[in-house]
């Protein structure tokens, strides 16, 4: 799973946590991140 | 993955970032209503965006169009120049974020060369609201948009040149 300071949670596989965590980045925060930066700060659920 | 026991929390970051806050009507007192709950939204950015056409479209994105989005201030803070904005959406928009009531509070005051040593959220909103108490009587566009509502509230954050005893 990843976590984001204003709450947002995204879980599953790997590539489901990079979609999503990607996706929220970018609508959310104006951030644009690699599959590597996502992976980097997510953890076994 | 990480395997460490404690999730790494995601935040924003870069030499610029946008704190949004998101205000909603309520029933007669405004609420604090944006993606993030009670907390400051936080948004990226970048070297060539311009901070008002992102706080704008990210908005419109994830809330619907705003009524009006107001840079109010900046500071340094997170690591990154700090601009803030108030974003105010209608009444009936955004349903499904849930709002929190925002209270008043003292402004944070500069010395006369120097920046307030801490300024807090509900500082910031204040310093904003106050912003749009002055704007809504000076600007027609702002005066426009707002509904009656908001110019009754609005009205009560104009500093009183003084009081009687």
């Amino acid at each position: 799973m990843v976590r984001c300071e204003c709450g947002f949670e995204v879980r599953g596989s790997a590539d489901e946590i990079v979609s999503g965590m990607s996706k929220h980045a970018l609508e959310s925060h104006n951030m644009q991140v690699t599959r590597e930066q996502v992976l980097e700060r997510a953890r076994p659920a | 993955m990480n395997p460490a026991a404690e999730v790494p929390v995601w935040a924003t970051e870069g030499p610029v970032q946008a704190e949004v806050f998101v205000l909603r009507m309520k029933s007669g007192v405004p609420e604090l209503a944006g993606p993030c709950g009670p907390e400051p939204w936080y948004i990226e950015v970048g070297e060539n965006d311009d901070p008002v056409e992102v706080v704008s479209r990210l908005s419109t994105n994830l809330l619907g169009p705003p009524l009006l989005v107001h840079s109010t201030s900046w500071r340094r803070a997170r690591g990154s120049v700090i601009l803030s904005f108030l974003v105010l959406i209608r009444d009936d928009q955004a349903a499904e974020l849930a709002g929190v009531p925002i209270a008043r509070a003292e402004l944070a005051r500069s010395a006369a060369t120097q920046a307030a040593k801490s300024i807090a959220a509900v500082q910031v909103i204040e310093h904003g609201l106050r912003h749009l108490s002055w704007l809504v009587k000076d600007d027609a566009i702002v005066r426009d948009v707002l509904s009656d509502e908001w110019k009754s509230v609005l009205a009560g954050y104009v500093p009183e040149p003084f009081q009687h005893l």
